[in-house]
Protein backbone atom coordinates (compact mmCIF):
# COMPACT_ATOMS: atom_id res chain seq x y z
CA UNK A 1 0.00 0.00 0.00
CA UNK A 2 1.75 3.11 -1.12
CA UNK A 3 0.83 6.64 0.57
CA UNK A 4 -1.61 7.17 -1.83
CA UNK A 5 -3.31 4.28 -1.19
CA UNK A 6 -3.04 5.25 2.29
CA UNK A 7 -3.91 8.77 1.88
CA UNK A 8 -7.09 7.93 -0.23
CA UNK A 9 -7.85 5.18 2.75
CA UNK A 10 -7.97 7.97 5.11
CA UNK A 11 -10.01 9.90 3.30
CA UNK A 12 -12.68 7.16 2.82
CA UNK A 13 -13.00 6.53 6.53
CA UNK A 14 -13.03 9.89 7.40
CA UNK A 15 -16.05 10.09 4.80
CA UNK A 16 -17.78 6.91 5.79
CA UNK A 17 -18.25 8.52 9.43
CA UNK A 18 -19.11 11.63 8.01
CA UNK A 19 -21.59 10.46 6.05
CA UNK A 20 -22.77 8.07 9.12
CA UNK A 21 -23.47 11.12 11.17
CA UNK A 22 -25.56 12.90 8.60
CA UNK A 23 -27.48 9.91 8.19
CA UNK A 24 -27.97 9.63 11.80
CA UNK A 25 -28.66 13.12 12.03
CA UNK A 26 -31.24 12.84 9.40
CA UNK A 27 -33.08 10.18 11.04
CA UNK A 28 -32.89 12.44 13.92
CA UNK A 29 -34.36 15.65 12.56
CA UNK A 30 -36.85 13.24 10.45
CA UNK A 31 -38.46 11.66 13.99
CA UNK A 32 -38.15 14.99 15.59
CA UNK A 33 -39.82 16.96 12.94
CA UNK A 34 -42.74 14.23 12.59
CA UNK A 35 -43.12 14.56 16.49
CA UNK A 36 -43.41 18.59 16.85
CA UNK A 37 -45.50 18.51 13.51
CA UNK A 38 -48.13 16.47 15.16
CA UNK A 39 -47.82 18.75 18.69
CA UNK A 40 -47.96 21.50 16.12
CA UNK A 41 -51.01 20.20 14.74
CA UNK A 42 -52.47 19.00 17.53
CA UNK A 43 -51.59 22.52 19.17
CA UNK A 44 -53.45 24.31 16.12
CA UNK A 45 -56.32 22.27 16.06
CA UNK A 46 -56.63 22.94 20.03
CA UNK A 47 -56.36 26.86 19.12
CA UNK A 48 -59.04 26.50 16.44
CA UNK A 49 -61.26 24.95 19.25
CA UNK A 50 -60.77 27.07 21.65
CA UNK A 51 -61.86 30.47 19.49
CA UNK A 52 -64.03 28.48 17.74
CA UNK A 53 -67.25 30.66 18.03
CA UNK A 54 -69.62 27.74 19.50
CA UNK A 55 -67.83 28.38 22.92
CA UNK A 56 -68.43 32.04 23.14
CA UNK A 57 -72.07 31.51 22.99
CA UNK A 58 -73.57 32.56 26.45
CA UNK A 59 -74.33 29.09 28.12
CA UNK A 60 -78.38 28.57 28.10
CA UNK A 61 -79.39 29.21 31.90
CA UNK A 62 -81.60 26.01 32.21
CA UNK A 63 -84.87 26.37 33.25
CA UNK A 64 -86.96 24.53 35.20
CA UNK A 65 -90.07 22.92 33.87
CA UNK A 66 -92.41 25.15 35.71
CA UNK A 67 -93.60 24.19 38.96
CA UNK A 68 -96.83 25.18 40.94
CA UNK A 69 -96.02 24.41 44.50
CA UNK A 70 -99.10 25.56 46.64
CA UNK A 71 -97.47 26.61 50.26
CA UNK A 72 -98.79 26.39 53.49
CA UNK A 73 -98.20 30.00 54.12
CA UNK A 74 -99.77 30.90 50.86
CA UNK A 75 -103.15 29.47 51.92
CA UNK A 76 -103.08 32.01 54.86
CA UNK A 77 -105.08 34.64 52.80
CA UNK A 78 -108.77 35.27 54.47
CA UNK A 79 -111.49 33.30 53.55
CA UNK A 80 -113.83 35.38 51.61
CA UNK A 81 -117.73 34.81 51.12
CA UNK A 82 -117.65 33.44 47.57
CA UNK A 83 -118.01 30.26 47.12
CA UNK A 84 -114.58 29.56 45.20
CA UNK A 85 -112.50 31.85 47.70
CA UNK A 86 -109.54 29.88 49.35
CA UNK A 87 -110.27 29.14 53.04
CA UNK A 88 -107.90 29.73 55.54
CA UNK A 89 -105.90 26.15 56.25
CA UNK A 90 -104.93 27.05 59.51
CA UNK A 91 -108.49 28.05 60.07
CA UNK A 92 -109.87 25.73 58.05
CA UNK A 93 -108.20 22.41 59.00
CA UNK A 94 -109.42 22.58 62.61
CA UNK A 95 -112.78 23.15 61.52
CA UNK A 96 -113.17 20.64 58.97
CA UNK A 97 -112.13 18.29 61.85
CA UNK A 98 -115.05 19.04 63.61
CA UNK A 99 -116.90 18.95 61.08
CA UNK A 100 -115.41 14.80 60.08
CA UNK A 101 -115.39 14.16 63.49
CA UNK A 102 -119.35 15.43 63.58
CA UNK A 103 -120.01 14.28 59.98
CA UNK A 104 -118.14 10.05 61.41
CA UNK A 105 -120.65 10.18 64.25
CA UNK A 106 -123.54 10.96 62.39
CA UNK A 107 -122.55 8.72 59.21
CA UNK A 108 -120.88 5.56 60.63
CA UNK A 109 -120.10 4.57 56.92
CA UNK A 110 -117.98 7.52 56.33
CA UNK A 111 -115.28 6.20 58.93
CA UNK A 112 -113.69 4.25 56.19
CA UNK A 113 -110.77 6.21 54.26
CA UNK A 114 -112.30 6.78 50.86
CA UNK A 115 -110.78 7.23 47.29
CA UNK A 116 -111.53 10.93 47.34
CA UNK A 117 -110.50 11.37 50.74
CA UNK A 118 -106.82 10.80 49.67
CA UNK A 119 -107.31 13.09 46.87
CA UNK A 120 -108.40 15.47 49.50
CA UNK A 121 -105.36 15.22 51.15
CA UNK A 122 -103.31 15.47 48.55
CA UNK A 123 -105.19 18.95 47.83
CA UNK A 124 -104.04 19.88 50.62
CA UNK A 125 -100.21 18.80 50.50
CA UNK A 126 -98.24 20.99 48.01
CA UNK A 127 -99.30 20.07 44.38
CA UNK A 128 -97.04 20.37 41.40
CA UNK A 129 -98.74 20.22 38.12
CA UNK A 130 -96.57 21.31 35.07
CA UNK A 131 -98.43 23.79 32.60
CA UNK A 132 -100.40 26.61 32.36
CA UNK A 133 -102.43 24.82 30.50
CA UNK A 134 -103.59 22.90 33.62
CA UNK A 135 -104.12 25.58 35.33
CA UNK A 136 -106.69 27.09 33.02
CA UNK A 137 -108.53 23.51 32.76
CA UNK A 138 -108.55 23.57 36.70
CA UNK A 139 -110.33 26.96 36.51
CA UNK A 140 -112.95 25.69 34.31
CA UNK A 141 -113.26 22.88 36.37
CA UNK A 142 -113.55 25.08 39.47
CA UNK A 143 -116.54 26.97 37.82
CA UNK A 144 -118.74 24.29 38.56
CA UNK A 145 -118.63 22.57 41.71
CA UNK A 146 -120.34 19.88 42.64
CA UNK A 147 -122.55 19.45 45.73
CA UNK A 148 -120.92 15.99 46.46
CA UNK A 149 -117.69 16.94 46.26
CA UNK A 150 -117.93 19.47 48.92
CA UNK A 151 -119.63 16.55 50.92
CA UNK A 152 -116.78 14.84 50.40
CA UNK A 153 -114.27 17.22 51.10
CA UNK A 154 -115.97 18.72 54.65
CA UNK A 155 -116.11 14.56 55.58
CA UNK A 156 -112.75 13.70 54.46
CA UNK A 157 -110.71 16.58 55.93
CA UNK A 158 -109.49 14.39 59.11
CA UNK A 159 -107.95 11.94 56.96
CA UNK A 160 -105.81 14.80 54.95
CA UNK A 161 -104.69 16.41 57.79
CA UNK A 162 -103.47 12.76 59.35
CA UNK A 163 -101.01 12.49 56.41
CA UNK A 164 -100.68 15.16 54.19
CA UNK A 165 -97.57 13.35 52.70
CA UNK A 166 -98.97 10.38 51.54
CA UNK A 167 -101.28 10.50 48.48
CA UNK A 168 -102.73 7.26 47.97
CA UNK A 169 -103.16 6.39 44.29
CA UNK A 170 -106.96 5.89 43.33
CA UNK A 171 -107.05 2.57 41.89
CA UNK A 172 -105.01 1.35 45.12
CA UNK A 173 -107.59 1.96 47.14
CA UNK A 174 -111.01 0.30 47.31
CA UNK A 175 -113.70 2.39 45.92
CA UNK A 176 -116.89 2.44 48.37
CA UNK A 177 -119.36 4.99 47.99
CA UNK A 178 -119.96 7.36 50.54
CA UNK A 179 -122.89 8.15 52.10
CA UNK A 180 -123.28 11.70 51.64
CA UNK A 181 -125.03 13.80 54.82
CA UNK A 182 -127.81 15.37 53.81
CA UNK A 183 -127.52 19.51 53.31
CA UNK A 184 -129.35 19.88 55.81
CA UNK A 185 -127.52 18.31 58.84
CA UNK A 186 -124.57 20.00 56.87
CA UNK A 187 -125.46 23.42 57.26
CA UNK A 188 -126.19 22.88 60.79
CA UNK A 189 -123.44 21.03 62.02
CA UNK A 190 -120.27 22.04 60.22
CA UNK A 191 -119.66 25.45 59.59
CA UNK A 192 -117.00 25.28 57.29
CA UNK A 193 -119.36 23.81 54.36
CA UNK A 194 -120.90 26.95 54.67
CA UNK A 195 -117.65 27.79 52.71
CA UNK A 196 -115.94 24.88 51.24
CA UNK A 197 -112.79 24.10 50.01
CA UNK A 198 -113.44 22.89 46.99
CA UNK A 199 -111.48 20.49 45.05
CA UNK A 200 -111.03 19.82 41.30
CA UNK A 201 -109.54 17.30 39.02
CA UNK A 202 -106.27 18.65 37.12
CA UNK A 203 -106.73 17.66 33.65
CA UNK A 204 -103.52 15.40 32.80
CA UNK A 205 -100.76 16.84 30.49
CA UNK A 206 -100.42 16.23 27.30
CA UNK A 207 -96.24 15.18 27.73
CA UNK A 208 -95.60 14.42 30.82
CA UNK A 209 -98.94 14.65 33.03
CA UNK A 210 -99.42 11.76 35.45
CA UNK A 211 -102.00 9.38 34.73
CA UNK A 212 -103.04 9.49 38.33
CA UNK A 213 -105.29 12.37 38.76
CA UNK A 214 -103.83 15.26 41.02
CA UNK A 215 -106.61 17.26 42.45
CA UNK A 216 -106.14 20.71 44.25
CA UNK A 217 -107.88 23.35 45.76
CA UNK A 218 -108.94 25.39 42.68
CA UNK A 219 -108.22 28.92 44.30
CA UNK A 220 -104.63 27.74 45.00
CA UNK A 221 -104.28 26.97 41.65
CA UNK A 222 -105.95 29.66 40.72
CA UNK A 223 -103.74 31.88 42.91
CA UNK A 224 -100.67 30.14 41.21
CA UNK A 225 -101.95 31.02 37.43
CA UNK A 226 -102.41 34.31 38.34
CA UNK A 227 -99.09 35.16 39.78
CA UNK A 228 -96.97 32.46 36.86
CA UNK A 229 -95.32 35.82 35.79
CA UNK A 230 -95.32 37.65 38.85
CA UNK A 231 -92.90 35.36 40.55
CA UNK A 232 -90.11 35.96 38.97
CA UNK A 233 -89.56 33.17 37.21
CA UNK A 234 -88.60 32.50 33.79
CA UNK A 235 -91.11 31.02 31.30
CA UNK A 236 -90.70 27.42 31.42
CA UNK A 237 -89.71 25.80 28.41
CA UNK A 238 -91.57 22.99 26.69
CA UNK A 239 -90.69 19.60 25.42
CA UNK A 240 -93.69 18.92 23.45
CA UNK A 241 -95.42 20.81 20.68
CA UNK A 242 -95.29 24.64 20.60
CA UNK A 243 -97.56 26.14 21.73
CA UNK A 244 -98.04 30.01 22.73
CA UNK A 245 -98.89 30.89 26.06
CA UNK A 246 -101.28 33.42 27.42
CA UNK A 247 -99.25 36.47 26.00
CA UNK A 248 -98.70 34.53 22.76
CA UNK A 249 -94.96 33.53 23.58
CA UNK A 250 -93.83 30.25 22.19
CA UNK A 251 -90.61 28.52 23.33
CA UNK A 252 -89.01 25.76 22.00
CA UNK A 253 -86.00 24.45 22.46
CA UNK A 254 -84.59 27.14 24.38
CA UNK A 255 -85.39 29.97 21.38
CA UNK A 256 -88.21 31.95 22.08
CA UNK A 257 -90.74 32.74 19.73
CA UNK A 258 -92.92 36.43 20.35
CA UNK A 259 -96.34 37.08 18.47
CA UNK A 260 -95.54 39.60 15.60
CA UNK A 261 -97.97 41.37 13.31
CA UNK A 262 -97.76 44.55 10.76
CA UNK A 263 -97.65 46.25 13.26
CA UNK A 264 -95.30 45.10 15.30
CA UNK A 265 -93.25 42.86 12.65
CA UNK A 266 -90.47 42.22 16.23
CA UNK A 267 -93.21 41.26 18.48
CA UNK A 268 -92.44 43.43 21.69
CA UNK A 269 -94.80 45.44 21.57
CA UNK A 270 -97.18 42.92 21.59
CA UNK A 271 -96.13 41.42 24.63
CA UNK A 272 -95.33 44.91 26.59
CA UNK A 273 -99.03 45.51 25.80
CA UNK A 274 -100.74 42.51 26.96
CA UNK A 275 -98.22 42.42 30.33
CA UNK A 276 -99.43 46.28 31.02
CA UNK A 277 -95.82 47.50 30.08
CA UNK A 278 -95.04 50.19 28.06
CA UNK A 279 -95.69 50.03 24.39
CA UNK A 280 -92.92 50.66 22.82
CA UNK A 281 -89.79 49.05 21.45
CA UNK A 282 -87.38 49.33 18.63
CA UNK A 283 -88.65 48.98 14.86
CA UNK A 284 -85.35 48.43 13.68
CA UNK A 285 -82.96 45.58 15.41
CA UNK A 286 -80.53 44.59 12.67
CA UNK A 287 -79.81 41.15 11.42
CA UNK A 288 -78.42 38.29 13.94
CA UNK A 289 -79.89 39.54 16.77
CA UNK A 290 -81.58 36.74 18.75
CA UNK A 291 -83.93 36.68 21.59
CA UNK A 292 -82.14 34.29 24.30
CA UNK A 293 -83.63 35.82 27.29
CA UNK A 294 -87.15 36.91 28.18
CA UNK A 295 -87.39 37.15 31.96
CA UNK A 296 -89.92 38.53 34.60
CA UNK A 297 -88.99 40.05 37.68
CA UNK A 298 -90.69 41.25 40.88
CA UNK A 299 -89.69 43.29 43.51
CA UNK A 300 -91.22 45.43 46.03
CA UNK A 301 -93.44 47.83 44.64
CA UNK A 302 -92.60 46.98 41.03
CA UNK A 303 -92.06 44.44 38.48
CA UNK A 304 -89.80 44.94 35.00
CA UNK A 305 -89.72 42.77 32.31
CA UNK A 306 -86.45 41.79 29.73
CA UNK A 307 -86.04 41.27 26.62
CA UNK A 308 -82.17 40.06 26.26
CA UNK A 309 -80.96 39.78 22.61
CA UNK A 310 -77.83 38.30 21.30
CA UNK A 311 -75.77 38.42 18.25
CA UNK A 312 -72.58 36.25 17.62
CA UNK A 313 -70.31 38.18 14.47
CA UNK A 314 -68.25 36.00 12.72
CA UNK A 315 -66.22 38.45 11.27
CA UNK A 316 -64.38 39.06 14.92
CA UNK A 317 -65.43 36.56 17.09
CA UNK A 318 -67.32 38.95 19.41
CA UNK A 319 -71.16 38.99 20.71
CA UNK A 320 -73.40 42.25 21.00
CA UNK A 321 -76.11 42.31 22.99
CA UNK A 322 -79.32 44.12 23.06
CA UNK A 323 -81.39 44.41 26.39
CA UNK A 324 -84.76 45.82 26.71
CA UNK A 325 -85.92 46.46 29.85
CA UNK A 326 -89.35 47.25 30.88
CA UNK A 327 -90.50 48.29 34.64
CA UNK A 328 -93.78 49.57 36.06
CA UNK A 329 -93.76 50.97 39.60
CA UNK A 330 -96.87 50.02 41.29
CA UNK A 331 -96.21 53.15 43.77
CA UNK A 332 -94.65 56.47 43.22
CA UNK A 333 -93.80 58.02 39.79
CA UNK A 334 -90.02 56.51 38.87
CA UNK A 335 -86.53 58.60 39.01
CA UNK A 336 -84.10 59.77 36.76
CA UNK A 337 -81.40 57.89 36.78
CA UNK A 338 -82.84 55.23 38.11
CA UNK A 339 -81.18 52.02 35.59
CA UNK A 340 -78.19 53.13 34.61
CA UNK A 341 -75.37 54.79 36.85
CA UNK A 342 -73.88 56.08 33.79
CA UNK A 343 -76.64 58.71 33.36
CA UNK A 344 -76.19 60.57 36.22
CA UNK A 345 -73.37 62.99 34.05
CA UNK A 346 -75.58 65.33 32.95
CA UNK A 347 -72.77 66.81 30.75
CA UNK A 348 -72.09 63.41 29.33
CA UNK A 349 -75.53 62.54 28.48
CA UNK A 350 -77.58 63.34 25.85
CA UNK A 351 -81.46 64.26 25.36
CA UNK A 352 -83.29 63.11 22.13
CA UNK A 353 -86.93 62.60 21.30
CA UNK A 354 -87.53 59.34 19.52
CA UNK A 355 -90.79 59.66 17.98
CA UNK A 356 -92.13 62.06 20.80
CA UNK A 357 -90.86 60.39 23.49
CA UNK A 358 -87.59 61.70 25.51
CA UNK A 359 -84.46 59.13 25.71
CA UNK A 360 -81.42 59.97 27.62
CA UNK A 361 -78.79 58.17 26.65
CA UNK A 362 -74.99 57.85 26.61
CA UNK A 363 -72.38 55.82 24.05
CA UNK A 364 -69.10 55.10 26.19
CA UNK A 365 -66.25 54.35 23.10
CA UNK A 366 -64.11 52.53 25.03
CA UNK A 367 -66.42 49.94 26.26
CA UNK A 368 -68.68 50.33 22.83
CA UNK A 369 -71.79 50.50 25.44
CA UNK A 370 -74.99 52.69 24.93
CA UNK A 371 -77.52 53.12 27.64
CA UNK A 372 -80.48 54.74 27.28
CA UNK A 373 -83.63 55.40 29.50
CA UNK A 374 -87.22 56.51 28.63
CA UNK A 375 -89.37 57.37 32.04
CA UNK A 376 -92.86 57.91 31.35
CA UNK A 377 -94.08 58.32 35.53
CA UNK A 378 -94.72 54.74 36.72
CA UNK A 379 -93.59 53.24 33.55
CA UNK A 380 -90.12 53.14 32.13
CA UNK A 381 -87.86 51.39 29.57
CA UNK A 382 -84.52 50.74 29.14
CA UNK A 383 -82.00 50.07 26.50
CA UNK A 384 -78.52 49.12 26.52
CA UNK A 385 -76.77 47.97 23.71
CA UNK A 386 -73.19 46.14 23.86
CA UNK A 387 -70.44 45.97 21.03
CA UNK A 388 -71.97 48.08 18.50
CA UNK A 389 -70.38 51.55 16.56
CA UNK A 390 -72.03 54.31 18.21
CA UNK A 391 -73.71 54.71 14.63
CA UNK A 392 -75.61 51.15 14.83
CA UNK A 393 -76.41 51.29 18.40
CA UNK A 394 -78.24 54.88 17.82
CA UNK A 395 -79.71 53.33 15.11
CA UNK A 396 -81.37 50.70 16.89
CA UNK A 397 -82.21 53.30 19.80
CA UNK A 398 -83.80 56.01 16.99
CA UNK A 399 -86.22 53.02 15.53
CA UNK A 400 -88.04 53.28 19.21
CA UNK A 401 -91.89 53.84 18.13
CA UNK B 1 -12.66 11.00 -21.17
CA UNK B 2 -9.55 12.18 -19.61
CA UNK B 3 -8.21 14.07 -16.96
CA UNK B 4 -9.57 11.90 -14.24
CA UNK B 5 -13.43 12.58 -15.78
CA UNK B 6 -14.01 8.60 -16.40
CA UNK B 7 -12.27 7.84 -12.95
CA UNK B 8 -14.70 10.16 -11.14
CA UNK B 9 -17.69 8.86 -13.35
CA UNK B 10 -16.91 5.44 -11.91
CA UNK B 11 -16.46 6.38 -8.20
CA UNK B 12 -20.00 8.00 -8.68
CA UNK B 13 -21.24 4.38 -10.12
CA UNK B 14 -19.61 3.09 -6.54
CA UNK B 15 -16.17 2.19 -7.34
CA UNK B 16 -13.76 3.41 -4.67
CA UNK B 17 -11.13 2.10 -6.30
CA UNK B 18 -11.64 4.61 -8.86
CA UNK B 19 -10.78 7.29 -6.07
CA UNK B 20 -7.92 5.76 -4.80
CA UNK B 21 -6.93 6.67 -8.52
CA UNK B 22 -8.22 10.46 -8.38
CA UNK B 23 -6.43 10.72 -5.10
CA UNK B 24 -3.27 9.24 -6.81
CA UNK B 25 -3.61 11.45 -10.17
CA UNK B 26 -3.90 14.64 -8.42
CA UNK B 27 -3.31 14.96 -4.50
CA UNK B 28 0.58 15.89 -5.14
CA UNK B 29 -0.23 18.92 -7.37
CA UNK B 30 -3.59 19.85 -5.96
CA UNK B 31 -1.33 19.92 -2.31
CA UNK B 32 1.25 22.10 -3.71
CA UNK B 33 -1.22 24.08 -5.91
CA UNK B 34 -3.04 24.97 -2.29
CA UNK B 35 0.45 25.25 -0.88
CA UNK B 36 0.50 28.62 -3.01
CA UNK B 37 -2.35 29.68 -1.57
CA UNK B 38 -1.77 29.22 2.08
CA UNK B 39 1.92 29.11 2.08
CA UNK B 40 2.13 25.74 4.24
CA UNK B 41 2.61 22.38 2.86
CA UNK B 42 0.60 20.55 5.58
CA UNK B 43 -2.24 22.80 6.04
CA UNK B 44 -2.45 22.67 2.19
CA UNK B 45 -2.13 18.88 2.34
CA UNK B 46 -5.25 18.90 4.81
CA UNK B 47 -7.13 21.01 2.61
CA UNK B 48 -6.29 19.10 -0.12
CA UNK B 49 -7.47 16.38 1.80
CA UNK B 50 -10.58 18.25 2.51
CA UNK B 51 -11.30 18.30 -1.19
CA UNK B 52 -10.83 15.28 -1.60
CA UNK B 53 -13.34 14.65 1.35
CA UNK B 54 -16.05 16.85 -0.87
CA UNK B 55 -15.66 14.64 -3.39
CA UNK B 56 -16.25 11.35 -1.51
CA UNK B 57 -19.22 12.33 0.77
CA UNK B 58 -20.88 15.10 -1.22
CA UNK B 59 -20.30 13.16 -4.25
CA UNK B 60 -21.09 16.51 -7.00
CA UNK B 61 -22.05 16.40 -10.39
CA UNK B 62 -19.29 17.22 -12.54
CA UNK B 63 -20.27 18.92 -15.69
CA UNK B 64 -18.17 17.54 -18.71
CA UNK B 65 -18.19 21.29 -20.00
CA UNK B 66 -14.72 22.32 -18.14
CA UNK B 67 -11.54 19.94 -17.58
CA UNK B 68 -11.92 17.66 -14.80
CA UNK B 69 -8.74 19.10 -13.23
CA UNK B 70 -10.00 22.54 -13.41
CA UNK B 71 -12.69 21.52 -11.89
CA UNK B 72 -10.78 19.89 -9.10
CA UNK B 73 -8.41 22.71 -8.90
CA UNK B 74 -11.60 25.28 -8.37
CA UNK B 75 -12.63 23.01 -5.53
CA UNK B 76 -9.52 22.91 -3.69
CA UNK B 77 -9.07 26.46 -4.21
CA UNK B 78 -12.07 27.34 -2.54
CA UNK B 79 -11.68 24.64 0.19
CA UNK B 80 -8.24 25.98 0.70
CA UNK B 81 -10.20 29.95 1.20
CA UNK B 82 -12.36 27.97 3.34
CA UNK B 83 -9.75 26.11 5.18
CA UNK B 84 -7.95 29.54 5.96
CA UNK B 85 -10.93 30.79 7.69
CA UNK B 86 -11.14 28.05 9.82
CA UNK B 87 -7.81 27.81 10.91
CA UNK B 88 -8.32 31.05 12.16
CA UNK B 89 -10.46 30.17 14.33
CA UNK B 90 -9.01 26.97 15.61
CA UNK B 91 -7.22 24.30 14.31
CA UNK B 92 -7.81 20.76 14.83
CA UNK B 93 -6.80 17.40 13.18
CA UNK B 94 -6.48 13.64 14.69
CA UNK B 95 -3.10 12.46 14.84
CA UNK B 96 -3.75 9.53 13.03
CA UNK B 97 -5.25 11.71 9.78
CA UNK B 98 -1.33 13.66 9.82
CA UNK B 99 0.46 10.06 9.70
CA UNK B 100 0.35 10.66 5.75
CA UNK B 101 1.40 14.15 5.71
CA UNK B 102 4.77 14.15 3.77
CA UNK B 103 7.64 16.35 3.89
CA UNK B 104 7.47 19.39 1.55
CA UNK B 105 10.97 18.54 0.09
CA UNK B 106 9.42 15.28 -1.12
CA UNK B 107 6.28 16.10 -2.45
CA UNK B 108 7.80 18.61 -4.58
CA UNK B 109 10.85 16.18 -5.33
CA UNK B 110 8.26 13.23 -6.24
CA UNK B 111 5.79 16.03 -8.23
CA UNK B 112 8.14 18.45 -9.83
CA UNK B 113 10.85 16.28 -12.16
CA UNK B 114 13.56 17.95 -13.21
CA UNK B 115 16.50 20.28 -11.25
CA UNK B 116 15.68 23.35 -13.00
CA UNK B 117 11.80 23.32 -12.59
CA UNK B 118 12.72 22.87 -8.46
CA UNK B 119 14.83 25.49 -8.14
CA UNK B 120 11.91 27.79 -10.29
CA UNK B 121 9.68 26.16 -7.83
CA UNK B 122 11.40 27.33 -4.76
CA UNK B 123 11.87 30.70 -6.34
CA UNK B 124 8.26 31.24 -7.08
CA UNK B 125 7.44 30.63 -3.39
CA UNK B 126 9.08 34.25 -2.57
CA UNK B 127 6.95 35.55 -4.90
CA UNK B 128 3.26 36.96 -3.94
CA UNK B 129 0.09 34.25 -3.77
CA UNK B 130 -1.34 35.53 -7.08
CA UNK B 131 1.60 34.91 -8.87
CA UNK B 132 2.81 31.71 -7.83
CA UNK B 133 -1.08 30.79 -8.15
CA UNK B 134 -0.86 31.58 -11.73
CA UNK B 135 2.49 30.28 -12.52
CA UNK B 136 1.86 26.89 -10.59
CA UNK B 137 -1.56 26.41 -13.15
CA UNK B 138 0.40 27.48 -15.99
CA UNK B 139 3.64 25.91 -15.93
CA UNK B 140 3.56 22.91 -13.67
CA UNK B 141 -0.08 22.01 -13.67
CA UNK B 142 -0.35 22.46 -18.04
CA UNK B 143 -2.95 24.84 -17.47
CA UNK B 144 -4.06 27.42 -19.90
CA UNK B 145 -4.60 30.89 -19.19
CA UNK B 146 -8.54 30.60 -19.54
CA UNK B 147 -8.26 27.82 -16.94
CA UNK B 148 -5.70 29.02 -14.78
CA UNK B 149 -8.81 32.25 -15.19
CA UNK B 150 -11.48 29.84 -14.04
CA UNK B 151 -9.43 28.24 -11.28
CA UNK B 152 -8.54 31.75 -9.83
CA UNK B 153 -11.80 33.32 -10.32
CA UNK B 154 -10.31 35.84 -12.94
CA UNK B 155 -10.74 36.97 -16.20
CA UNK B 156 -8.94 35.57 -18.99
CA UNK B 157 -7.90 39.02 -19.55
CA UNK B 158 -6.12 39.90 -15.48
CA UNK B 159 -5.11 36.55 -15.73
CA UNK B 160 -3.04 36.95 -18.78
CA UNK B 161 -2.06 40.26 -16.75
CA UNK B 162 -1.09 38.49 -13.71
CA UNK B 163 1.03 35.96 -15.95
CA UNK B 164 2.99 38.62 -17.33
CA UNK B 165 3.62 40.62 -14.00
CA UNK B 166 4.16 37.24 -12.38
CA UNK B 167 7.03 36.08 -14.64
CA UNK B 168 8.53 39.88 -14.55
CA UNK B 169 8.60 39.24 -10.64
CA UNK B 170 9.63 35.44 -11.14
CA UNK B 171 12.92 36.93 -13.26
CA UNK B 172 13.60 39.25 -10.75
CA UNK B 173 13.54 36.59 -8.46
CA UNK B 174 15.92 34.26 -10.13
CA UNK B 175 18.42 37.18 -11.09
CA UNK B 176 18.29 38.48 -7.02
CA UNK B 177 19.37 34.49 -6.29
CA UNK B 178 22.16 34.52 -8.95
CA UNK B 179 20.25 31.94 -11.43
CA UNK B 180 19.70 33.11 -14.72
CA UNK B 181 16.55 34.52 -15.46
CA UNK B 182 15.21 32.29 -18.59
CA UNK B 183 12.43 30.70 -18.18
Amino acid sequence: MDRFERRAQAIMERGDRIIADRQKKNTMIRRISFSVSGLCAAALIVIGIWKSPALHRVPEIPQLPETMTTEATETTEPATEQATAPAEEKTTKPKKTEAAAEAATAIPTTAAPAPETVTAAASAAPVRTEAPQAVQTQAAVTEAPAAATEAQTAAEIPVSTAEPEQPTEPEQQPTEPVQQPEEGEELATSPPLQCPTQAVEVATLPATAPETPVTAPATQLATEAAATWEKGTSTPEYTGRPEPDEYGIIRVNGNIILPTSEEDPIGIKTVCSKMGYLDIAPSYIMPGFELTRLITEEQSGSRQLVFGYRRIRNDNNKTNYLWLVYKVSEEADIPENSGFSALADPSEVQVTEINGRKFRYRYDNDSQKLVAEHLDGRYAMYVQIDGLTQHGAERILMSVS
Amino acid sequence: MDNGASSYLRFLDGDNDAFVELVREYSDGLTLFINTIVGDIHISEEAADDAFMKLYVDRPKYKPEYSFKTWLYTIGRNTALNYLKKLKRHRFSPAEDLSYISDETDIEAEYIKGEDRIIISRCIKALKNEYAQVLFLVYFEGLTVAEAAKVMGKSPRQTTQLLYCAKKALKDEMERRGIDGQI
